[in-house]
């Protein structure tokens, strides 16, 4: 025993010697330096092309709205115009404040989804810009990857002055933590120098690498409605007139069949936000659906299991539904009655009710999630932006009339439905059917009608004309989010707000 | 050897009362009659049979069993303990259940008068079955969400034999939840401890020990073809395979010695733990049959395959020093010192240091205390300590890039990667102060014992997500900022009642506490918390306690002949009457005043043992005061997310009508119709109780038989009673994680459970 002890006495002196050892190296700070494994250094991640197609990727996702945010993006944008409203659901909290104009800058979604999303694209963009130089590839890839991040920032930010007016301009990744807004001028002359600079850089239509990221065409779009909405007439003129001469994009054939995710590539959307079922897909029908819908024999429409009823109601105002001819093929896209699951028949007129079924459901929807793409611009919309723009320089214009027709007949409006100059009393006779015209055209797509009311002037005063007293001139922008306010002093409030 | 085994039933202990089908009929038109709902959801049939769902989910009769055998035993040199235990639990929501089965080993060996060495070895499977539950609500909602919710006019089944669906509600039928949808948890736990102690002089012990612990985790779920949500996907599962460990090195010295009036004990020693998590995924969903389940992802439909892996990591090193010394066994000292490091921080601020401070008085031991006879045991204490905190996300002083949202490209997913985080290389230790002054006592030679505590405790540098400019992309930065300070008293007792053969204890335990946050590193509140539709829950702001509920105070219910002039709001009679606390004529969020905490003003229990002979009686009962709790499933009763919804029965058969001016309920014609202030005086409840938490009776025979040394039975209930007014299923719970954030939402009912025992010891 007493040999086992010494024995086992030095072999514990020994395991206490080494225990101080192993103390005594690790005691030096590189211990406590603990391995990353399933994140990366964005050094290195950047110095490789496909780094930097993941960081793109991310950029895209972050301001191609989609999903649940794509959706309420629109209903934000909708709700607040003589064409749409809600009820019902829990997004009903938003929708009221959205309706009666009783919005502040506590909203959470104009923090969440307008302000949050584009900036964190931005973010991404300047990331991408800084750190491109990193990886040895091929320099005319890496052209068009720097070309798509600028277009990404430059949209990002033209969507940010549509909602909110001038935001800060963050343009690198060092500026101030703190940093205000900027000015009018500098943020016009960014978003017009960058869209641009970069129309030159990316791919031709139908030549970008894949369908979905951004092309010429794309910005130029974006450029032209950039002119449209702060109403440089003559540099849209000369911008659409750039995008007809890419020979790239016409008119759908079919109105009705044109949001069907079966269509959705086709020569009429220039700029969309994609959307699939696989991931984030187009969430409006699901909230468009009439309670307890089980099918409409005139749209020919029936309810799939597995298609999704929400609880919120997406309706339409009827005086909207009114103001269609009955031969406008665009109101074919509206439900005014329906069949319930008890088969009882139900009308939804006359009770500011009707639906938009413009994305018809998709047969192969996920739950929530319906695969068709959100068209940001269409070819429609930058025929009828170069219309208003030539009418608003040089009225008569039979040129801008025929614009207006090339997209009337496409909705079945031909002949004694087509419109002429005679109807026209006025430059303000033809703004008023163009502000009609795009409603038609346009309804319940994403924010085209807000724009379009604000643009003509009458975002307050259809309010008021709806009931909505608390309309104020101070409603045209939102409010810089509350959050965004408290987290940055240097960031002024718009007025009224 | 001994044995002790119980089994039991467990009911649920109260149900929420919502409107039967009978009273639904009749409130859903009532409501349709007078314009609070639209005519396309009137109910034709009034007299339809229905479903109670609640009655349904929950099963009045789960078993509960436990047993236990131990034996120990041994030499002079070694001893040995082995435990072996089997725990089997049924939920009361039918098809939960959970089980236990571990074995535990210690074994300690004297090798040599220097030397010993011991083990002890844990190890356990459980398997835990569940279903659906949780926040989600409409199409992802769980089973409670759908017990509380769905149209209770609606039988389980279609003439078909599917499920039931309403057409008029977002979700699944809730026995489509409990019966489709196979959720499962198998888990494989071990740990265990190894050590060396060895005298090195009759004074000092040098000790080691090593030790690990090793968690690994299957959860599968497959979600039926049968449920609505998986029915358009054919069947959906996934399988998630976790391990989570950690394993751990020690050493200390310590020199412990007692000389003529001085005690002396000195420890120092070093220690390090590292933390390793992994995981992997898959999910698939479109099978050709339910009968494989998650046992066979590989059937799905390949394009909707995913999967994923993760692993971290995170490390600890300390260095600690103790010195106890007393004098004259009167006079108490302690003094330590911790260096604490942790691979969590910055690479400057990894180590911070703890000290820590207490001194003890046994005034019973000084001379001019002998004569004061009541006093058995008297023990001023006082002490002052700061210890560390390190519980934060892993890698978040660095910076990295981690996986983003996925570009839609080609109508596929093209996996996006963005920043982690908006890193911040100079985050240190949390720290925590405590001061702490207490009386031990005991009168009457120890009939009568207790404690005296006051405690201040103060938290600084907190690792806080403080909101930073969202223009650079990143909305918040973890960062060390603010302080809030916890203070209150605690007090027990201890009392022998009576001796004799008729034996009675008492013990009572009372505690305050008063939370306070002091300082939050910037000048604006901070308001969060969301749960379901419901957002803007809490503040935090200087001043006022953590969480402090945030809403509208109501006044009442507005009456016909109120004076409307007072608001510019489109107010009714019938609707709910905010205050406007500014008086600016209209209710908005200006309006929002502080509506209580969740902080406890008091928590109390007694427990009473009456013993005589063999038998005894012991009874619990607890209880707290001044705690408040937003209930959810409330605030859903009040702003229905869509019409068809079962609601809470009181408030709607109470509700304002013209013949029934209620104060305190409104007519529901527009819930919505002031902005959905969800946040209020009425569902932010008291949620204060008194429980009698346990009764049980027992006996305790004496056997005469040589191999049976013990033996005893006991017939016992849990959660015999709870007085509260609180209209949810439990005052106590707190679903939404955390102690103060109080949220109760889709909360999994409470159990009362009778069981009876046995214990042998052989």
């Amino acid at each position: 025993m007493n040999i086992n002890d010494n024995l086992l006495t030095h072999r514990f002196r020994y395991l206490m010697g080494m225990l101080a050892l192993v103390f005594g190296i690790v005691g030096c700070e590189k211990y406590l330096d603990e391995p990353v494994y399933s994140e990366m250094d964005p050094e290195t991640l950047l110095a490789t092309e496909a780094g930097v197609n993941s960081l793109l990727n991310s950029t895209f996702a972050e301001l191609f709205l989609s999903g649940w945010d794509g959706k309420s993006r629109m209903n934000l944008e909708n709700w607040c115009t003589d064409i749409e409203w809600e009820t019902g659901g829990g997004e009903n909290l938003i929708a009221t404040q959205m309706i009666n104009f009783t919005w502040d800058a506590s909203l959470p979604w104009f923090n969440n989804i307008l302000w949050l999303r584009p900036y964190r694209a931005i973010r991404n963009a300047n990331l991408l810009l800084e750190n491109i130089d990193r990886g040895e590839y091929d320099a005319s890839r890496k052209a068009t990857y720097m070309a798509e991040a600028r277009f990404m920032r430059a949209l990002a930010y033209a969507k940010l002055y549509g909602w909110f007016g001038p935001v800060p301009l963050r343009t690198s990744s060092d500026d101030p933590l703190e940093l205000g807004k900027a000015s009018d001028e500098e943020m016009q002359a960014f978003i017009e120098s960058e869209l641009q600079s970069v129309s030159a850089g990316l791919p031709l239509p139908g030549e970008e690498a894949n369908y979905g990221r951004p092309n010429r065409g794309a910005a130029l779009a974006t450029l032209c409605k950039f002119y449209l909405n702060t109403k440089q007439w003559e540099k849209v003129v000369t911008t659409a007139d750039d995008i007809i001469a890419l020979d790239n994009y016409r008119l759908y054939s079919e109105y009705e069949k044109l949001f069907r995710v079966e269509n959705e590539r086709n020569s009429e959307f220039i700029l969309v936000f994609p959307q699939s079922p696989q991931g984030n897909g187009n969430g409006y029908i699901n909230g468009a659906f009439p309670p307890g819908f089980q099918r409409d024999p005139v749209l020919g429409l029936e309810f799939r299991s597995g298609w999704q009823n929400w609880a919120a109601q997406y309706r339409l105002y009827d005086s909207f539904y009114n103001s269609f001819k009955a031969s406008d093929e665009r109101r074919k896209l509206i439900m005014t009655g329906y069949i319930n699951g008890a088969g009882r028949e139900i009308s939804l007129l006359n009770n500011n009710d009707t639906r938009s079924i413009k994305y018809w459901p998709d047969p192969d929807a996920i739950v929530n999630e319906h695969g068709n793409d959100l068209p940001e611009i269409r070819f429609a919309d930058i025929l009828l932006a170069k219309s208003e723009a030539l009418a608003e320089l040089n009225w008569p214009s039979q040129e801008a009339v025929d614009l207006v027709n090339q997209v009337r007949e496409r909705a079945g409006l031909v002949g004694d439905d087509a419109v002429s100059l005679a109807d026209f009393s006025s430059l303000q006779a033809f703004r008023d059917h163009m502000l009609n015209e795009r409603a038609w055209e346009f309804y319940n797509e994403v924010g085209i009608r807000r724009e379009d009311l604000i643009r003509f002037g009458k975002f307050v005063s259809s309010a008021h004309g709806r009931g909505k007293t608390n309309a104020r001139e101070t409603h045209v922008l939102f409010p810089i989010p509350q959050a965004a306010m408290d987290a940055d002093p240097s960031l002024e409030q718009n007025d009224g707000y | 050897m001994s044995y002790s085994g119980s089994y039991g039933q467990q009911r649920v202990a109260n149900t929420i009362d919502l409107l039967t089908t009978a009273e639904y009929v009749q409130v859903i038109n009532g409501l349709i009659d007078v314009g609070g709902g639209p005519e396309s959801n009137r109910i034709a049939d009034a007299d339809v049979v229905g479903t109670d769902w609640q009655a349904e989910v929950f099963d009045n009769g789960a078993p509960i069993q436990n047993h236990s055998l131990a034996f120990s035993g041994g030499n002079e040199q070694t001893r040995y303990y082995l435990a072996l235990n089997a725990f089997d639990q049924g939920g009361i929501l039918r098809n939960t259940a959970f089980s236990r089965y571990a074995a535990k080993l210690n074994i300690s060996s004297q090798i040599t008068d220097r030397l010993e060495v011991g083990t002890a070895i844990n190890v356990s499977y459980s398997h835990d079955k569940q279903v659906p539950s949780g926040f989600g609500i409409n199409a992802q909602s769980g089973t409670m969400y759908t017990a509380l919710n769905f149209d209770p006019t609606l039988p389980i089944y279609d003439s078909d034999g599917n499920y039931q669906l309403s057409s008029f509600l977002d979700m699944d039928n809730p026995m489509s939840l409990v019966n489709e949808v196979l959720a499962a948890s198998n888990a494989y736990r071990t740990f265990g401890t190894a050590y060396a102690q060895y005298k090195i002089t009759p004074y000092l012990t040098a000790k080691v020990n090593a030790g690990g612990d090793i968690n690994m985790r299957r959860r599968d779920v497959y979600v039926g073809q049968k449920t609505r949500r998986a029915m358009a996907a054919g069947g959906s599962g996934s399988v998630i395979n976790g391990m989570q460990g950690n394993y751990l090195l020690e050493g200390t010295l310590t020199y412990d010695r007692r000389w003529d009036s001085h005690y002396l004990n000195v420890m120092g020693g070093a220690t390090t733990q590292r933390f390793v998590y992994s995981s992997s995924f898959q999910d698939a969903a479109g099978f050709p049959s339910d009968v494989t389940g998650s046992d066979n992802l590989g059937l799905g439909d390949q394009e909707t395959f995913r999967m994923g892996t993760g692993r971290a990591a995170n490390r600890l090193l300390s260095y600690l020093g103790r010195v106890n010394y007393e004098l004259n066994n009167k006079y108490l000292v302690t003094a330590s010192l911790r260096a604490d490091g942790s691979s969590r921080f910055g690479i400057n601020n990894r180590f911070g240091y703890f000290p820590s401070f207490a001194l003890g008085w046994k005034l019973m031991e000084e001379e001019f205390m002998q004569e004061i006879s009541v006093f058995s045991e008297l023990k001023p204490r006082l002490s002052w300590g700061q210890t560390g905190n390190q519980e934060i996300g892993n890698y978040s002083a660095l910076t990295t890039f981690s996986g983003g949202p996925s570009a839609i490209l080609d109508d596929r997913l093209n996996v996006g990667t963005q920043p982690a985080r908006y890193s911040n290389p100079d985050l240190k230790w949390e720290t925590t102060e405590q001061l702490n002054a207490g009386l031990d006592f005991g009168l009457f030679n120890g009939r009568l014992s207790g404690s005296v505590d006051y405690f201040s405790k103060t938290t600084f540098d907190m690792l806080f997500a403080l909101p930073i400019p969202s223009s650079t992309g990143y909305s918040t930065r973890l960062s060390n900022v603010g302080s809030i300070r916890n203070r209150g008293w605690e007090f027990s007792l201890n009392s022998n009642n009576l001796t004799g053969n008729l034996k009675w204890n008492t013990q009572l335990n009372l505690a305050t506490l008063a939370n306070e946050v002091l300082n939050i590193g910037q000048d604006n509140p901070i308001i969060s918390g969301n749960v379901g539709q419901t957002s803007g829950v809490f503040i935090l702001r200087p001043g006022s306690p953590l969480f402090s509920f945030y809403g509208w105070e109501i006044d009442g219910i507005w009456q016909q002949d109120d004076d409307f002039s007072i608001t510019r709001d489109a107010v009714e009679p019938g609707d709910i009457k905010y205050r406007d606390v500014n008086g600016d004529g209209t209710v908005n969020g200006e309006d929002r005043v502080l509506l209580g905490n969740a902080f406890p003003k008091l928590t109390w229990s007694v427990g009473n043992q009456l013993s005589y002979k063999g038998f005894n009686l012991s009874i619990f009962i607890d209880g707290v005061s001044g705690v408040k709790m937003l209930n959810n499933n409330l605030v859903e009763s009040y702003f229905p997310v869509s019409f068809r919804r079962n609601r809470y029965a009181e408030l709607y058969l109470n509700r304002w009508t013209p013949e029934n001016p209620s104060d305190r309920y409104p007519s529901f014609v527009n819930p919505g119709g002031q902005g959905d202030k969800r946040v209020n005086s009425f569902t932010v409840e008291d949620a204060s109780y008194v429980r009698i938490r346990n009764v049980s009776l027992s006996y305790q025979f004496s056997p005469r038989w040589n191999y049976l040394k013990n033996l005893g039975v006991s017939l016992s209930v849990e959660n015999l009673a709870t007085f509260t007014d609180y209209t949810g299923f439990d005052p106590s719970i707190n679903p939404n994680g955390g102690a103060f954030n109080r949220i109760d939402y889709n909360a999994y009912p409470l159990a009362r459970t009778w069981m009876i025992g046995l214990t042998a010891d052989f």
